[in-house]
C-alpha cells in the first residue's frame, strides 16, 4: 500500500473496542485497544475521577425519606433522596354481633407515617344442621364374599358402616371389615409347680409356677369340719332325750336329739315255765336211773327220762319240796347204751319209741353229718305184712300213712260207696256229712232248647252276646292275641319330649315323620309361679287338622296355643296369657302318634 | 344327648332329646342352663344373646280403678 496521509484515510465514526492506535509511550512505539481508550476516556471524562463511597441516611420520623449520599473521589459529593413507602406498624381489632353468626370483626390498621386506617372482616351466617349418620355393625365368621357371611353375633371379622342411612345396610360390601380376633398367640410357659404358700381360716392359696417364676394363684376354700361334739341338755335318762351340740370349723353350728331307750328287763329267766340253773341253761328234760321221785328236784312242765327203761315223765308242780312227777305214758329206748364219745351216740342203735301202747321202732340208725349236723337215713320202712293198727282215729281228724298200699278205712258213712267214673260228691241234703255221687253239671250250647232233660244249663246262641265268635281280627280257630292284635285297635308312641319345658317356646314347626300314624295327642305346661306348680293339658288333633287347646286357671286366666297337624310334623303357633302373646304360655311337653283312630 | 331345633338365625326355639331329633338337628352333648330361648347356636358354639324383655303392658281400666281406690291385689 502507498503511502497515504492521515486527512486522505476514511474517517471512523466511532471507536470500537477493538481498534488499534499507535502511540508513543515513553519513547517507545506502542498498540493501544480501542477499549484501553474507552476506560481511561470515561474515567478523565467523568470529572471525578468515580465513585469512591455511597452512604445511606434512613429517615427521620415523620418522614419517610432517606437520603443517598454519593462521594466521588475527588471529594465531589451528591445526595440522592429516596422515598420510602408507608409501612404497617401495627392492627389492633374490635369484634361485634354473635359469635359464629355474622359476627363482625374490625380491625385498626397503624402506619408508620402515623396514619391509621380500618378494615372490617364479617362472619358468616350460621349454616344448617348437617345429616344425622349412623353406624352398623356386622360380623362375620370369614373375610365375606356375599351378603349371607353377615350375622348378627360377634365373630372373627367385623364389619363398620357409616352412614346415614336410618336402616343397616344390607350388602356386604357397604361395611369395611377388619380381623376382631387376633392371630393364635405364642404357647405360654408350661406350669412347673403349684404349692401352698398361705393359709387363712377354711381358705388356702396357692401358687402356680412357670419355669419357677410365680404367675399366679388361686385359693381353695376346704370343706365345712366338726370342731367340736358336746352334749347340751339331757341326763341319759331311759326313756328322755338328749340333745347335742355340733360346732363346725366355720362357725356354724346345729343340733340333733337322741332318744335314750327303755332299760331292759334282764335276761330270760323262764322258758317254758322251766328255771335256768345256775349256768342259765334252762334244761327242758333231766335223766336219772330209776323213776323219780317226790325228792327229785325239778320244775313244772319239765321231763324226766328214766336211763332204766326209757319211760318219761313230767313234772306236775311241787309243794313244800315235795316233787310230783307223773308219767307221760310215753318212752323212748335203745337197744344198747349211747356211746358217749361218739359225735354221733346213736349211731347204729335201735330206737323205739313208746305212746301209750303204740310202738315204732326203727332199724339200726346210720346217722351222718358235720359238726353240729345230724342226718338220719333211716331204712325203709315196713312194705309188707299188715302194719300196727293205730286204732281209730275220730272224725275229722288227720290220719298219716306209713306205707304207700296201706289203706285206712274212713269212717262208714263219711263218703258213700259206689259212684261212677267222672261222678262228682254232691249234698243230698242238708243234714252234716249228707254226701251222693252225681254226674257233673251238662252244659249244651245251641240256639233251641236242648231235647236231653239231663242237660242242667243251655247257652242260647240266639240271645244278645251268646253268638260265638267267629273270628278275632281276621284269625279263626283257636286265636292267641298279641302285640300286632292290640296294635291294630290303636297303638300309641311317644315321638316327642321337650327337653326344657321351663324355657320360652315360641312359635315354630317340630319335624316328625307322622306317615305312619293317623292322629297326635300332645300335652302343654302351664305353670303358676305363685302356686310354684305345673299343670299339664292337652288334646287330640288328627292329621290335617288344626286344634286350639286352652286352659282356664282358678282365677280365670286363659292359656291357650294352636296346634297344626301334618305327615310331616306339628306346629305349634305362638301361645297366648289372655289376649297376650307369651312364650311361657301353654308350652309343648310331649307328642304322641297314634294309630288305628278313624 | 340332646338334639336343636333352630331358626334361620341360629336362635335355639327348643330342644329335644336325641332319640327324638329329625333329620338335620344338631345334636349336642349339653345345653345352658336356664332359658334356652336366650342362646344361639353357630359353628358348634353356644352365643348368649338374650332376647329383650317383652314391654310392659298398659294398666287396664280395673288397675286404674283399684289404684284410685287404693286397693291392693
Amino acid at each position: 500500500m502507498a503511502d497515504k496521509r492521515i486527512q486522505d484515510l476514511q474517517a471512523a465514526s466511532s471507536v470500537q473496542t477493538n481498534d488499534l492506535f499507535v502511540l508513543e509511550q515513553a519513547g517507545a512505539a506502542k498498540k493501544l485497544t480501542g477499549q484501553i481508550l474507552i476506560n481511561d476516556l470515561a474515567t478523565y471524562l467523568d470529572g471525578h475521577g468515580g465513585i469512591s463511597n455511597i452512604i445511606y441516611a434512613p429517615p427521620v420520623s415523620p418522614s419517610l425519606d432517606g437520603t443517598l449520599t454519593i462521594t466521588m473521589a475527588d471529594e465531589t459529593q451528591y445526595d440522592v433522596v429516596v422515598k420510602n413507602g408507608r409501612g404497617i406498624s401495627g392492627i389492633s381489632w374490635a369484634t361485634s354481633g354473635t359469635s359464629g353468626d355474622g359476627q363482625i370483626h374490625t380491625g385498626t390498621i397503624s402506619y408508620n407515617d402515623g396514619t391509621t386506617s380500618s378494615v372490617q372482616i364479617k362472619d358468616g351466617v350460621k349454616g344448617n344442621t348437617g345429616a344425622q349418620t349412623y353406624v352398623y355393625i356386622k360380623w362375620s365368621a370369614n373375610y365375606p364374599q356375599s351378603n349371607s357371611d353377615m350375622t348378627n353375633s360377634p365373630n372373627q371379622y367385623i364389619g363398620i358402616c357409616a352412614t346415614t342411612q336410618s336402616t343397616a345396610p344390607t350388602s356386604y360390601t357397604s361395611y369395611s371389615w377388619y380381623q376382631y380376633k387376633g392371630a393364635k398367640g405364642d404357647t405360654g410357659d408350661s406350669i412347673t409347680g403349684v404349692s401352698q404358700t398361705s393359709t387363712s381360716g377354711l381358705v388356702d392359696t396357692y401358687t402356680v409356677y412357670a419355669s419357677d417364676t410365680p404367675i399366679s394363684t388361686f385359693n381353695v376354700t376346704n370343706g365345712r369340719g366338726i370342731a367340736s361334739f358336746v352334749q347340751t341338755s339331757g341326763t341319759h335318762a331311759a326313756g328322755t332325750t338328749d340333745i347335742y351340740t355340733i360346732t363346725y370349723n366355720d362357725g356354724d353350728v346345729s343340733t340333733i336329739s337322741v332318744y335314750n331307750g327303755a332299760n331292759g328287763l334282764g335276761s330270760v329267766s323262764t322258758v317254758s315255765g322251766i328255771q335256768a340253773d345256775g349256768n342259765g341253761d334252762v334244761p327242758q328234760v333231766v335223766s336219772g336211773n330209776g323213776a323219780p321221785t317226790t325228792a327229785t328236784v325239778g320244775q313244772t312242765n319239765q321231763l324226766y327220762y328214766d336211763l332204766n327203761n326209757g319211760n318219761m315223765y313230767y313234772c306236775a308242780g311241787e309243794t313244800a319240796g315235795s316233787y310230783s312227777w307223773l308219767s307221760a305214758n310215753a318212752s323212748v329206748s335203745v337197744d344198747s347204751a349211747l356211746s358217749s364219745s361218739s359225735e354221733n351216740p346213736v349211731q347204729n342203735k335201735v330206737i323205739t319209741a313208746k305212746v301209750g301202747t303204740a310202738s315204732l321202732n326203727t332199724t339200726a340208725t346210720n346217722l351222718s353229718g358235720a359238726v353240729n349236723e345230724l342226718k338220719a337215713a333211716i331204712p325203709a320202712p315196713q312194705t309188707s305184712g299188715t302194719p300196727a293198727n293205730l286204732g281209730t282215729a275220730a272224725r275229722g281228724s288227720a290220719i298219716t300213712y306209713s306205707r304207700s298200699d296201706h289203706v285206712h278205712n274212713l269212717p262208714s258213712g263219711l263218703v258213700p260207696t259206689g259212684g261212677n267214673t267222672g261222678q262228682v260228691l254232691a249234698k243230698s241234703s242238708g243234714s252234716d256229712y249228707a254226701l251222693t255221687w252225681k254226674d257233673a253239671s251238662s252244659v249244651y250250647v245251641g240256639a233251641s232248647a236242648p231235647s236231653d232233660p239231663a242237660v242242667d244249663i243251655w247257652l242260647d246262641t240266639d240271645e244278645p252276646g251268646m253268638s260265638a265268635v267267629s273270628s278275632v281280627n281276621g284269625e279263626t280257630g283257636t286265636v292267641v292275641l298279641d302285640a300286632s292284635d292290640v296294635g291294630a285297635m290303636g297303638e300309641w308312641a311317644l315321638l316327642w319330649t321337650n327337653a326344657s319345658p321351663a324355657s320360652s317356646f315360641a312359635a315354630q314347626t317340630i319335624g316328625i315323620d307322622l306317615s305312619g300314624y293317623d292322629a297326635v295327642y300332645f300335652l302343654l305346661n302351664v305353670s303358676n309361679t305363685t302356686w310354684g306348680q305345673t299343670r299339664r293339658f292337652g288334646g287330640v288333633c288328627m292329621k290335617g287338622d288344626t286344634y286350639t287347646a286352652s286352659y282356664v286357671n282358678g282365677e280365670k286366666s286363659v292359656f291357650l296355643r294352636e296346634v297344626t297337624v301334618s305327615a310331616s310334623g306339628v306346629a305349634f303357633a305362638a301361645g297366648y296369657s289372655g289376649t297376650t302373646a307369651s312364650g311361657g304360655s301353654a308350652v309343648p311337653y310331649q307328642i304322641y302318634g297314634i294309630k288305628g283312630v278313624q | 344327648m340332646y338334639a336343636l331345633n333352630l331358626s334361620e338365625d341360629n336362635r335355639i326355639l327348643s330342644v329335644t332329646y336325641e332319640q327324638y331329633a329329625a333329620p338335620g338337628m344338631p345334636v349336642v352333648e349339653n345345653i345352658p342352663d336356664g332359658d334356652i330361648s336366650n342362646w344361639k347356636f353357630v359353628d358348634r358354639h353356644y352365643s348368649y344373646d338374650p332376647l329383650p324383655e317383652p314391654p310392659t303392658p298398659d294398666p287396664t281400666v280395673d288397675d286404674i280403678i283399684n289404684a284410685l281406690l287404693g286397693v291392693e291385689e
